[in-house]
């Protein structure tokens, strides 16, 4: 940002604050100001134009200021812009590109637009590759791929950031550029979220774009397009990005609170009526791209479960599936609580091998036929020979599925140790054991390159989950010599 | 620099004082560590002598003792002798004792004469290894003393360049403030200046100037009937 | 028909005092069964205001009111033009400045005067959001930020 008496020279033009309203400053003069513009007051604070009417414009302000009326505003010409550049991987800035930990001021650096268009159709291609989420339940039956946009819902404290963190885990090992936009959220949540980046050694490849909720409500909104932006940058360079927006229904509350400050009419639920394109025209910018992709996991706050609701209704029509985490399920211990029956993944599918495609559709189908069976418990019937089997097997997959919010687990592991429980290798060990013998052997497979490589060929060669199954009936030393090595 | 100068003779003073606390220091412990010395080693001579003394008396008595004992056993052995070969024995055992007596003397006075000898040695080794040991005292004393001198030579030097770099920086600060003050006061002095040049009628020809130029550039706006802005390229 | 009245204003100030007459007079219109206001007219008024006033109100088929409304409506809504100056203008050169104004805008304008030594000389210009510097300010700071090296130089050399 040039200085005050640079633009004044520049544009010739000047304002002067008439009013101010919490957040929205009214200003008079400026005649040729566009919408979205940029402008500079005296003091230094930066306010983007809202609306012109013949009398006055309406700024809202970025920066928390307490201005004078009279004071002088200039035009800058330009709409917001932000530097980026790879200096900015490792640090935490806030919206507007200023550092919020103790580095060193970014300058120098290229700017970009904040609020581009998205991409027309012919720069984009099918989405192809998974992303691998390390997080079991998710890989097996609601799989991502790169450049899908993918909603995480559910209510508070089920877990959705762990889940978020697992992934970024998993990614920052394949040398995803994952950047995070906090919106509006507690300044201790920040402070731990870069201690865990530091912590994991992962702040190379990482980018956290932070609001606090005590920043100005100007400054909340531009948040996610800030990190949408930056995100491009690393995109036209070819590389892989992961974007997670935590979360956008306070993005939404915040938008409500500057539109009806603005006095702009109330639609549902006091929304605005622009609510669906302020989240479209920021996710339609993520996808797969001939040259790169982004990939977008906005998050959803749902109260109580509640999947109608406004904003949430809006953000499950423009991503292509969601994740729903289920605070019944939360409840019951489950971790983590993806609810799979409630969850979709509409191009993960399409990115996997056939194996895995295999394996999806047999453990969806099992899970629909356990849920059923364990309705005929409740009535304290008497069950058969079949359904004992597949309340056993259920039992044991609920295990296969729990996992901690420290352990990422390979997607290949994950499918041999499942095709081992169908073979019946696990029939006669006891739930307790039952963990700590996978374990053991996603442990084996972590370290040791010799199984690795044997499972890894195994998969390879497996076109279908039967067949694995089968081989690993015939042959079920190949598991169990790893649990009489390691358990 | 007056201030200077006065911290300069605390600074020197304060090193001079220390230094001289430290000599009388050092001073005092060799000297007490010496008759330490001295002490110790007399009484090591003295109980050397006092222990051939001692043993040589041991010894004398346990000659004495065998001879009382050697004699009775004779005696009880032959009660008939007759009493002049009583007294006879007891003669011989006058005379032996005598000899005895005399050899127990003479010993007395060899060791006497040797533990003189010791003693007499004594201070001359003692004086020999008291002078080698003050040599040695004399010459680290020096060296310390040399040392500390150059230390406090040193330190004192160092102070006064780091108090005349300081000074220097100082300066060069100041300098440049004033300078800097100056251009200002040139800078409000130079401008009055130029406005007490213009007078009202060329002040008034200015703002009108400026006003025509306004005009030109369209910043009050083309009269018209419709209330359009029409500008023209700013500047 | 106001634009005998306005095109006598020239200043913020003279505005601001008619305005504060006008309420004087509108407040005074109903007292004293329409007699004060003569009253008022005569003696809390300043002279040419006084006299304009009366000439136009005894026009027939003026309503007082009315009129005083409009008057003051038309003073609202006038445009300011902020003239910041070097000096200090006198009456005269305040009345040049006003008409030459007036004359390019069309005429709904009143003055803003403000005083700044700082600009040595000429104006700086603000009406209807636009801003032009006509003034010696940014001239000589150019100019003295260049010669800044040259002084100190010299400064040096006389030490």
């Amino acid at each position: 940002m040039n200085d005050f008496n640079h633009y004044l020279d520049t544009y010739g033009e000047i304002g002067f604050v008439d009013s101010s309203f919490y957040s929205i400053v009214y200003v008079s003069g400026l005649p040729q100001v566009h919408p979205s513009e940029i402008v500079v007051f005296e003091t230094g604070d930066i306010g983007q134009v809202l609306t012109l009417t013949p009398g006055f414009s309406e700024i809202l302000l970025l920066t928390n200021a307490q201005l004078r009326v009279g004071s002088k505003v200039v035009r800058t010409g330009k709409s917001f812009e932000v530097p980026v550049g790879t200096e900015l991987l490792g640090r935490v800035i806030n919206p507007l590109g200023y550092p919020r930990d103790k580095g060193k001021v970014l300058t120098s650096l290229k700017t970009r637009l904040v609020d581009t268009d998205p991409p027309k159709i012919l720069e984009r291609t099918q989405v192809q590759k998974p992303l691998e989420t390390g997080v079991t339940l998710v890989d097996l039956v609601v799989p991502l791929g790169r450049g899908q946009r993918e909603l995480i819902i559910g209510d508070r404290k089920t877990g959705k950031t762990e889940f978020l963190l697992q992934t970024i885990l998993t990614q920052a090992s394949y040398g995803t550029i994952c950047i995070y936009a906090v919106i509006g959220q507690k300044q201790i949540d920040i402070q731990k979220l870069t201690e865990f980046f530091q912590d994991r050694k992962i702040a190379k490849t990482t980018i956290i774009v932070a609001s606090s909720s005590s920043d100005p409500s100007g400054l909340i909104y531009l948040t996610p397009y800030t990190a949408m932006a930056i995100a491009e940058f690393f995109r036209d360079q070819g590389k892989e990005v992961l974007l997670i927006l935590d979360d956008l229904t306070s993005h939404a509350r915040c938008y409500r609170e500057i539109s009806l400050l603005a006095k702009r009419f109330p639609g549902r639920s006091a929304y605005p009526g622009d609510i669906f394109y302020l989240h479209a025209r920021l996710l339609e910018r993520a996808g797969n791209f001939k040259n790169g992709s982004i990939t977008a996991l906005p998050l959803a706050e749902s109260i109580l479960g509640d999947l109608s609701g406004f904003v949430q209704t809006n953000l499950m029509a423009m991503t292509d599936g969601h994740i729903f985490f289920d605070i019944e399920l939360f409840n019951q211990g489950k971790r983590p609580a993806v609810n799979p029956f409630l969850s979709v993944s509409r191009v993960g599918h399409q990115t996997q091998s056939p194996l895995l495609r295999d394996v999806s559709r047999e453990v969806s189908i099992f899970l629909v036929s356990y849920e059923r069976m364990k309705q005929f418990l409740h009535f304290g019937a008497e069950v058969g020979e079949n359904a004992r089997k597949i309340l056993a097997l259920g039992e044991k997959l609920d295990v296969f599925f729990n996992q901690s919010s420290e352990m990422i687990i390979p997607v290949t592991i994950n499918v041999v140790i499942l095709a081992a429980l169908w073979a019946g290798i696990w029939n006669e060990t006891r739930k307790e054991d039952l963990k700590r013998e996978m374990e053991s052997i996603i442990l084996t497979y972590q370290t040791n390159t010799n199984y690795k490589k044997q499972f890894d060929d195994l998969i390879f060669s497996s076109k279908l989950f039967a067949d694995l199954v089968n081989y690993l009936r015939r042959n079920s030393e190949v598991v169990t010599s790893v649990l009489r090595r390691g358990g | 620099m007056i201030t200077i100068d006065q911290s300069l003779i605390y600074i020197v003073f304060l090193v001079l004082a220390s230094l001289i606390l430290l000599l009388v220091g050092i001073i005092t412990s060799y000297l007490r560590l010496i008759s330490k010395l001295t002490s110790f080693k007399g009484e090591k001579s003295a109980v050397d002598t006092g222990n051939l003394l001692i043993q040589a008396q041991i010894r004398a008595q346990k000659i004495l003792e065998e001879a009382h004992v050697k004699a009775r056993e004779m005696l009880t052995r032959n009660d008939s002798f007759s009493k002049d070969l009583e007294t006879k024995i007891e003669e011989e055992l006058a005379k032996s004792m005598k000899m005895y007596v005399d050899k127990y003397d003479e010993t007395l006075e060899k060791t006497e004469k040797e533990s003189i000898k010791v003693l007499q040695n004594i201070p001359s080794d003692i004086k020999t290894l008291f002078l080698k040991e003050i040599e040695v005292v004399r010459q680290n004393l020096n060296q310390e003393v040399q040392k500390v001198e150059k230390d406090a030579r040193q330190i004192v030097v160092e102070a006064y360049q780091k108090v005349e770099a300081e000074v220097e920086k100082y300066k060069l600060e100041r300098i440049k403030q004033v300078d800097e003050s100056i251009i200002l006061i040139l800078k409000d002095v130079a401008r009055k200046v130029l406005s007490k040049e213009i007078n009202k009628e060329e002040h008034e020809k200015l703002v009108l100037k400026a006003l025509e130029e306004a005009k030109r550039q369209g910043v009050f706006g083309v009269k018209s009937t419709e209330d359009t802005y029409v500008r023209s390229d700013t500047k | 028909m106001y634009d005998q009245i306005l095109n006598k204003l020239r200043t913020l100030e003279d505005k601001e005092k008619l305005l504060l007459e006008i309420e004087i007079l509108l407040s005074g219109l109903y007292e004293e069964k329409g007699l004060g206001f003569n009253s008022l007219l005569q003696n809390r008024i300043r002279g040419w205001v006084s006299s304009y006033l009366t000439e136009e109100l005894s026009k027939p088929d003026v309503d007082k009111e009315a009129f005083l409304r409009g008057l003051e409506k038309e003073l609202k809504n006038l445009k300011d033009v902020y003239l910041t100056l070097a000096y200090e203008p006198t009456q005269d050169q305040i009345d040049t400045i006003a008409s030459f104004i007036r004359q390019s805008t069309g005429g709904k304008i009143i003055l803003n005067l403000s005083y700044d030594p700082q600009l040595i000389g000429g104006v700086e210009i603000i009406y209807e959001g636009v801003f032009r510097d006509f003034s010696f300010k940014r001239i000589f700071e150019k100019e003295f930020e260049e010669d800044r090296e040259e002084i100190l130089k010299k400064l040096a050399q006389h030490e």
